[in-house]
C-alpha cells in the first residue's frame, strides 16, 4: 500500500500508537504499535473482542483517554493538524468541530438535567462562535438531517424523553453541527434493537454519501462492519492483526484470527447440524488464556 | 411439557403496565423453543412468569400437566425442581463470596435433599463443572476471578444440578464476546443431544435463535406476532414485523445500507 502521509486523500494518519498504564511498567502496553490511516470519505471499521484495544485506540485519536493511561505515537495527523505535538487550543478547535463522536450509551454523553436544545447550542457556540439564533437554526437543520421529526419540539425536551435510537441520532446531529470530516462511532448500535440499528446504520451511510464525512466505525460485529465498510481493521490484544478491504474479507481473510471471528458467529444461514467453529488456536483463544491466568 | 395459555402479566402502577397481553406458548418435551423480540416485547416477563418470579395476572401455566400458575408451597417446589432459569448476567446470579465449586455444590445439595453427604455433593458438583467445560484450575476460584463465558458455564452447571426437565435461558450470550458465545452455543447443543432437557431460549438475536431452535415465537409489545417451526418463521415469515426483523439482521457481505458500493478487490 502506498500510504503517503502528505497526500490530500489521507484524513487520519496514525503511526506507532501505543497506550500504557502510567507508572506500572510491569503491565504490558494495552495497545502496541498500532498504525493505520483513513482516507477522506472512507468508511473504515475496527473489529475486535473485549480487551482488543479498539476503544482505547479511538479514544487516543480523540484525545479522550481516561486518566491513568498514557499514549505515545510517532504521529497522529488529522485533517492537516498534528494531534500529538499541537497546542491545546488547536486540539480543542480541531477535535471540537472536525471530529464527531458517537458512543454506545448516549445517556452517558448527554446531560440528563439539561434540555437537548441547550446542549446542542452550547457546543456549537463554543466552537464556532455563532449567535444563539444562528445556533438554534443550525440545531434544527441538524436534527432534520438525522431524520428526527418535530425538531423544534425536541430542542425543548430532556434526553430521557427520547427513545434510545432518537438519542443516538441526536448525538450524531450534535456532531454534525461542526461539519465534521470524520465521524468516530464506537459501538453506536450495540444497545439498540436490530430495527433501530438498521436506521442508525442507514443514517451514517447517508451522511457519508451526502456530506462526505469519513466514518471510523468500531464494533464487535464483523457482519455489521462488512455491510458498510470499505475496509476493516482487525484488532486482537492491543495489536492490529489484519487491515483488509471488505472485498478481501469476503473472499477469505489471510489471518487465522479473522477467519475465526467470521466463523464463530452464526448467521441466518448457518448449518444447524454442525457445531460452530471456535477459535481453537491457542494464540488467539480468549477463554483459554483466562483459564491459565 | 410447558404450556402457557392466555397468559397476561401486568405490573402494578401507577400506572399499571401490561407487559404480556394474553399469549399462548408451548414447549414440547425434548424440543428447543426460541422466543425472539426487541426490547420491551415482554420476552423476559414470560421467562420470569414461567418460573414463578413474576405474578401472572390472567391465564394459566402448566408444566407436565401440573398447574404452576403463581406457584407457592408444593407447586413452587414442584416447579423449581423441574424448571431452571439462567439469566444474562452471571455476576448477578452468583454469590461473589462463594467459590464456584461451592456455589454448584450448594445447588446439588438442595437438589438431592439428604440423599448425598457433603463429600458426594462436592464430587457431583465437580462432575457438573467438568461437563460444562469449566477447567479444574478454575473450580476453587471466586466469580470475579473468572471470565464472563466461564461464569455463564457455572450458571448453567448450577441449573443442571437440579436435573431440570426444562431450562429457560434468557439472553445468556448477550454480554459475551463472539468467540465465547460460540462455545456456549456449542455447549447448549451438546446438552440438547446428551440430556433429555427441553429449552426455552430467549434472545433478541435472530441468528442465534435460527441456529438453536426447533420452534420459534416472535413477540412485539407484549403480543405474539408469529409462531411456527423455525423453518416456517425464518424461511417464509407471514407477518410484516417478522419480515422487517429478519431484513434488519446484518449479514456478512450484505450491503443494504450503502447506495454506492465501490468495493475494490483486495
Amino acid at each position: 500500500m502506498n500510504a503517503d502521509p502528505v497526500s490530500n486523500d489521507i484524513l487520519l494518519d496514525v503511526r506507532n500508537l501505543s497506550i500504557s498504564v502510567e507508572n506500572r511498567d510491569e503491565i504490558p502496553p494495552l495497545v502496541r504499535n498500532v498504525s493505520f490511516h483513513l482516507n477522506r470519505g472512507e468508511i473504515v471499521g475496527i473489529v475486535g473482542e473485549s480487551g482488543s484495544g479498539k476503544t482505547l485506540t479511538s479514544l487516543a485519536v480523540s484525545r479522550l483517554l481516561p486518566q491513568g493511561l498514557s499514549m505515545s505515537a510517532d504521529r497522529i495527523d488529522f485533517d492537516g493538524h498534528d494531534l500529538v505535538g499541537g497546542s491545546d487550543r488547536e486540539l480543542r478547535t480541531v477535535l471540537g468541530t472536525n471530529l464527531a463522536m458517537v458512543f454506545q450509551d448516549p445517556m452517558q454523553s448527554l446531560n440528563p438535567a439539561r434540555k437537548i436544545g441547550a446542549q446542542m447550542i452550547e457546543t456549537v457556540r463554543e466552537h464556532r462562535g455563532l449567535s444563539k439564533k444562528e445556533a438554534r437554526a443550525l440545531a434544527i437543520r441538524s436534527l432534520e438531517d438525522v431524520h428526527i421529526t418535530e425538531p423544534a419540539k425536541r430542542l425543548k425536551q430532556y434526553p430521557h424523553e427520547l427513545s434510545g435510537g432518537m438519542r443516538q441520532r441526536t448525538m450524531i446531529a450534535m456532531g454534525l453541527m461542526g461539519e465534521p470530516s470524520l465521524i468516530l462511532a464506537d459501538e453506536p448500535t450495540t444497545a439498540l434493537d436490530v430495527t433501530v440499528q438498521a436506521q442508525v446504520m442507514q443514517l451514517l451511510c447517508d451522511l457519508n454519501d451526502r456530506k462526505g464525512s469519513a466514518v471510523l466505525l468500531i464494533s464487535h460485529n464483523i457482519s455489521l462492519l462488512s455491510e458498510v465498510c470499505d475496509r476493516i481493521i482487525v484488532m486482537f490484544r492491543g495489536e492490529i492483526v489484519e487491515d483488509l478491504t471488505t472485498a478481501k474479507l469476503l473472499a477469505g481473510p489471510d489471518h487465522p484470527y479473522t477467519q475465526g471471528l467470521i466463523r464463530a458467529v452464526p448467521d441466518l444461514n448457518t448449518d444447524r447440524g454442525v457445531d460452530l467453529v471456535t477459535i481453537e488456536d491457542g494464540q488467539f483463544d480468549v477463554e483459554r488464556e483466562m483459564n491459565h491466568a | 411439557m410447558l404450556e402457557l395459555e392466555n397468559v397476561e402479566v401486568t405490573y402494578p402502577g401507577p400506572p399499571p403496565f401490561t407487559a404480556v397481553k394474553g399469549i399462548n406458548l408451548s414447549v414440547p418435551t425434548g424440543s428447543t423453543v426460541g422466543l425472539v423480540g426487541e426490547s420491551g416485547s415482554g420476552k423476559s416477563s414470560i421467562a420470569r412468569a414461567a418460573i414463578g418470579l413474576t405474578p401472572v395476572t390472567k391465564g394459566r401455566i402448566t408444566l407436565d400437566g401440573q398447574d404452576v400458575t403463581n406457584p407457592k408451597g408444593k407447586s413452587l417446589r414442584y416447579l423449581r425442581g423441574r424448571a431452571q432459569l439462567v439469566f444474562q448476567d452471571p455476576h448477578a446470579s452468583l454469590n461473589p463470596r462463594m467459590e464456584i465449586a461451592m456455589a454448584v455444590q450448594e445447588a446439588v445439595s438442595v437438589a438431592t435433599g439428604k440423599r448425598l453427604n457433603s463429600r458426594e455433593c462436592a464430587d457431583a458438583a465437580l462432575d457438573l463443572l467438568d461437563k460444562v467445560g469449566v477447567p479444574k484450575a478454575a473450580m476453587r476460584r471466586y466469580p470475579h476471578q473468572l471470565s464472563g463465558g466461564q461464569l455463564q458455564r457455572v450458571s448453567i452447571a448450577r441449573a443442571l444440578a437440579l436435573e431440570p426437565s426444562l431450562m429457560i435461558l434468557d439472553e445468556v450470550t448477550a454480554s459475551l464476546d463472539v468467540s465465547v458465545q460460540a462455545r456456549i452455543l456449542n455447549l447448549l447443543r451438546q446438552l440438547q443431544r446428551e440430556l433429555d432437557v427441553s429449552m426455552l431460549y430467549i434472545s433478541h438475536d435472530l441468528s442465534v435463535i435460527r441456529y438453536l431452535a426447533d420452534h420459534v415465537y416472535v413477540m412485539r409489545h407484549g403480543e405474539m406476532v408469529e409462531a411456527g417451526t423455525a423453518d416456517q418463521v425464518f424461511d417464509a415469515p407471514q407477518q410484516e414485523y417478522t419480515q422487517a426483523l429478519l431484513s434488519a439482521v446484518p449479514t456478512l457481505g450484505g450491503s443494504r445500507w450503502r447506495s454506492r458500493h465501490d468495493l475494490v478487490a483486495g
